[in-house]
């Protein structure tokens, strides 16, 4: 009952409602932007030819050793950074050599396109869309969670029966608001894609044989389980939606765990800032365990999200980095949320 | 029964409440003290939005902190500032009010239905409460203090922003409600309670002063307080306690120690007087 | 005034400002120590021009004369160093194992037909030359610069840059004059023709302050935003300013307090500024100052405009000081629509999202050919398009804070 109350709260909310639809303004943007660079060559893609005319067996024979040895190379790696980097490519071997046995082919779907289509839907436009997403969960909670001490009605709800315990109802009214919300951006997001692009992807095929190579990178896509176009689609979008439920429970937290509304925002912004910056920082070794697990955070797993499900790159060390990242940040959110709700049941409202 | 045992509260070095000890029953009780004497700390404690440094908070025996949500479904509360929602009707906010207490859907909407009536916002039960005066946002207020028939109503400054009118119209309401519960009431402004309370709850440097009835805590003055329109002739040592015209001479009632003899005529003392008396170092 | 510094005091809460420096060494540690670190690495050993250009700076001054150019004699250096090479190729058995014995070999081996080769020639070929560059780089000193410059090679190919900039300009200057629907553009590579490309200016210089100032102007601008909402939106949050409005000031305040924004955002972003030039002053910038910006280094003009290094430096400043205005100016509009500060914060965090955006996408890189606005919206035919659009916007952000105001002046205060 209470939780009605508090999602009709939220999802009334003008401005959380005018962000929602600025973030789908602003992709359309985006996307017309990106059609007037595309489209010279959209007119000649016929894909059905290019399938025919070039197909060629890229995982036969292909050394994971060599992308692992060509990072190394790269990032002037040596000691037990370099080995954890090797480590990594040879547990990566068995996944081409799976690949290789079941046939799988390069990519001409798009006549040399798809790496183009690849990284404007996976490698940007979704990227913006978790972003967004992550951002108005963030709002959205800090709204739910400072709403009575905003409006001054702290008190007479906190003496009611059910008292300070109201939060809860508010965790799970601004869970289901970021959920809709990421729903209705998604959905709105994908479908002017859809209407502006010619995707005609062959969705049931592997994703490893329909992208050309890893985003920005020479390498192919290889991704650690055997994932169809649109499974890895579905499979991006609920990573998404993960991160952003999980920034729902950092402001949830933040707003909660702090009196000042303002202080609350800034405490989740300063968190999700430290995350990208000092991942950034040049003092964090690519191949050492702690850049690894830095780079577990949600805003660096926002900035690389065209890798999720592949490899990733080199300062990533483990299989499926996106999962682990977004099950462990979503539990240390949990366990802040949670810790905030319990500060709050014992602090005095004053 | 309700019953505070020793109850101090502390911020930091500053001691706001020291050593309170009161039981409360059936009937109006008013909290009274000049601000910031710590009545706003007690009824806050008594609604569980802060807590006892020391002692404990009884309700029939058991701490009200321990008893959690089983206490505050016993209580109503209204608070000194009250908080509302801006964009909701009255009937909204009652609305989402009976929710947090816990109330039947069916049951809550009956009762709204009442209180709102009883509390004399019928017409305006479908506006906005943005366009509200004070006292119509004061009057949703006790409504919603009253929303789960509490046993236990605490109410801290509920007159502040009533008219006249309202405020005789509240202390009726008050009245009519203490005959089956405990009606906690914190104010200063001595009117309000001198016909309704049963109680009278004085607070003077942090510590419980005095709690007795209206009459007998006025008795406490009994012969002490005069009246003259010749103040200037009074020279035994006196407290000034108000002045007023009368007929074109300046009628000034006093608190003195001592006989006044002819000078001046010693007149009954009300709880108006014994509050100027009382807090007379704070006054100064 | 003296309510004016009651709303200064009011805007410099301690809680925020600590927030903003625990931003700020963030920002510090993770990206502007680094671009710092950076360009003094590269300044000297491991840049395209290694030490030779600022060689040339320290011996010639700002501007190179074609007799300087010729008393450098960069064509006997190379033509040394090609000797050097040469001794190098005919002792190493890598090299002499290939049939290579010289440096013109070597470049003669490295340029085979490689379409013509199967795979396993291909990778073989590749191994071998792999090998071989790494040897002629020092590849094993690769942390090192100071050590990888004792290469021959890896000195060869900064001459060769110099060379390019400096005596080959015409040749890489000619697809500028190209663009004849870049006017701008255009004329800078004329002037830059008809001086010689006699500037001295170091090839990292621009590229480093640029970059630099781009991280500096998006935080002054976030944390302009951080630092002016709260107090406006408190007001009103707080029930204060019918207090203000019904006060000998009356709403005058707004005026006040507009100013009050704008001095703190002028003041938060010249100290931001200030902080953040002296970092990057304690490099060798400061003895460019009066080096002139217009001019082609390896390939690439500079800034299509004949200003110095200094004004650069000033300009880039003026921007962002312009701009964090512009973002104080729209927080203080936005905080008149805001009665908590939660809708405060869901109004500023589009905006300053829109700024960063802005500031990414049309500011940074400025006065430089590549810059967005300039490039693909303006089509290189507007002067200086960045800084027309930082006082365009503060104009803006300037008129709408008028508005507001002007407007709060006859509203309702219900």
């Amino acid at each position: 009952m209470i939780f009605f109350y508090e999602l009709k709260k939220l999802v009334l909310s003008p401005l959380i409602l005018s962000l929602a639809a600025l973030c789908v303004l602003v992709n359309l943007t985006f996307l017309l932007v990106e059609r007037d660079g595309l489209e010279p060559m959209g007119q000649t893609a016929r894909p059905a030819d290019a399938v025919a005319a070039r197909t060629v067996p890229i995982f036969e024979g292909y050394r994971t050793a060599d992308i692992a040895e060509s990072y190394i190379r790269w990032y002037r790696l040596d000691g037990t950074n370099a080995q954890r980097i090797r480590n990594k490519y040879d547990k990566l071997q068995p996944v081409v050599d799976r690949k290789a046995a079941v046939g799988e082919k390069p990519p001409v779907y798009f006549s040399g396109r798809m790496s183009d289509f690849q990284v404007l839907l996976f490698g940007k436009l979704l990227k913006f869309i978790s972003q967004e997403i992550g951002l108005l969960a963030l709002l959205a909670a800090l709204l739910a969670a400072a709403y009575e001490q905003m409006r001054g009605t702290e008190p007479v709800i906190y003496a009611s029966k059910t008292g300070r315990r109201v939060q809860l109802p508010k965790l799970y009214a601004s869970l289901t608001v970021s959920a809709l919300l990421s729903v209705f951006v998604i959905g709105a997001s994908l479908l002017i894609f859809f209407a502006l692009f010619n995707f005609s992807v062959p969705w049931q095929a592997d994703v490893s044989s329909v992208f050309d190579h890893a985003l920005g990178e020479t390498k192919p896509f290889i991704t650690w389980h055997d994932l169809t176009v649109a499974e890895y689609l579905w499979a991006t979008i609920g990573i998404g939606i993960g991160l952003a439920l999980g920034c729902c429970l950092l402001g949830f937290a933040a707003g909660t765990g702090l009196r000042s509304a303002y202080g609350a925002f800034g405490a989740a912004v300063f968190v999700l800032a430290a995350f990208d910056l000092i991942a950034r920082a040049p003092f964090l070794p690519v191949g050492s365990i702690f850049k690894s697990a830095w780079g577990l955070n949600p805003m660096w797993l926002w900035r690389n999200s065209g890798t999720w499900f592949t490899d990733g790159r080199a300062d990533m060390l483990w299989a499926n980095f996106e999962t682990l990242g977004l099950c462990a940040y979503s539990a240390a959110f949990a366990a802040a949320a949670w810790g905030a709700y319990h500060l709050l049941r014992r602090r005095e409202i004053h | 029964m309700l019953s505070l045992n020793r109850v101090t509260k502390q911020y930091g070095n500053f001691t706001a409440l020291e050593h309170i000890d009161l039981e409360f029953s059936q009937g109006v009780y008013a909290l009274l003290a000049p601000n910031g004497a710590g009545k706003t700390t007690l009824i806050k404690m008594l609604a569980t939005l802060i807590f006892p440094t020391r002692g404990e908070i009884l309700w029939h025996g058991d701490d009200i902190v321990a008893l959690d949500a089983s206490y505050r479904e016993l209580i109503g509360y209204l608070p000194q500032d009250f908080g509302y929602y801006r964009n909701h009707t009255p009937r909204e906010f009652l609305r989402y009010m009976a929710a947090v207490k816990c109330l039947k859907r069916d049951q809550a909407a009956q009762r709204i239905d009442e209180l709102i009536d009883l509390v004399g916002l019928s017409e305006v039960r479908g506006k906005k409460m943005r366009k509200f005066s004070g006292g119509m946002i004061q009057r949703v207020g006790i409504a919603q203090a009253m929303l789960n028939n509490p046993q236990i109503l605490i109410l801290d400054e509920p007159t502040a922003g009533l008219d006249p009118k309202e405020r005789v119209r509240f202390r009726n309401l008050i009245s009519s409600l203490s005959k089956d519960r405990i009606v906690i009431l914190s104010t200063h402004i001595v009117s309000d309670i001198e016909t309704i309370a049963g109680s009278v709850i004085l607070l003077k440097d942090r510590r419980l002063f005095a709690q007795d009835s209206p009459a007998a805590v006025c008795a406490t003055l009994a012969g002490k307080v005069y009246e003259t329109d010749a103040i200037e002739d009074i020279r035994v040592p006196h407290l000034l306690l108000t002045e007023r015209q009368e007929n074109g001479r300046t009628v000034t009632r006093f608190a003195s120690e001592h006989d006044c003899g002819e000078s001046a005529q010693s007149v009954n003392p009300n709880l108006e007087d014994v509050f100027l008396y009382v807090y007379r170092d704070e006054e100064r | 005034m003296r309510l004016f510094l009651y709303e200064l005091k009011k805007i410099w809460s301690w809680r925020v400002l600590a927030l903003l420096a625990a931003f700020a060494a963030l920002v510090w540690f993770s990206i502007l120590r680094g671009d710092v670190q950076t360009y003094k690495t590269l300044s000297h050993y491991a840049s395209s021009f290694g030490p030779y250009q600022r060689e040339m700076f320290d011996k010639y001054g700002p501007t190179l004369e074609s007799e300087e150019l010729a008393d450098y004699d960069i064509s006997g250096k190379i033509a040394a160093l090609e000797g050097e090479l040469d001794d190098w190729i005919a002792s190493d058995p890598l090299f002499t194992g290939n049939g290579i014995s010289t440096y013109a070999e070597y470049e003669d081996f490295r340029s085979q037909d490689r379409d013509s080769m199967d795979k396993e020639e291909y990778e073989k070929f590749s191994e071998i030359t792999m090998q071989m560059d790494r040897k002629l780089w020092l590849d094993e000193y690769w942390n090192d610069p100071k050590k990888q410059f004792t290469s021959p090679y890896v000195r060869l190919g900064m001459l060769s840059n110099l060379n390019d900039t400096y005596t080959e300009y015409e040749r890489n200057i000619g697809h500028y004059l190209e663009y004849e629907n870049q006017p701008v553009a255009v004329e800078a590579a004329r002037q830059i023709l008809a001086k010689h490309n006699n500037s001295l200016v170091p090839y990292n210089l621009k590229g480093t302050a640029s970059g630099y100032s781009t991280v500096v102007g998006v935080f002054v601008i976030l944390a302009t935003l951080l630092l002016v909402s709260p107090s406006l939106t408190r007001d009103r949050a707080r029930h204060i300013h019918p207090l203000q409005y019904s006060s000998t000031v009356g709403r005058r305040i707004l005026l006040i307090q507009w100013a009050a924004v704008t001095v703190s955002a002028c003041v938060f972003s010249l100290v931001a500024i200030g902080a953040s030039a002296t970092a990057l002053l304690t490099t060798d910038m400061s003895a460019y100052f009066g080096v002139s910006m217009l001019s082609m280094n390896y390939g690439s003009i500079q800034s299509l405009y004949e200003i110095t290094f200094g004004q650069y430096l000033l300009l880039l400043a003026v921007m962002i000081v312009l701009l964090s205005m512009t973002a104080a100016c729209f927080a203080f509009v936005l905080a008149k629509f805001s009665t908590n500060i939660i809708g405060a914060v869901l109004k500023i965090v589009p905006l300053g999202l829109a700024f960063w955006v802005l500031y990414l996408s049309a500011i940074s890189e400025p006065f430089d050919p590549r810059n967005a606005l300039f490039r693909s919206i303006l089509h290189g035919r507007v002067v200086m398009p960045e800084l027309i659009l930082c006082v365009v916007l503060a104009a803006a952000g300037l008129l709408a804070a008028v508005i507001v105001a002007a407007r709060e002046r006859k509203a309702d205060i219900l």
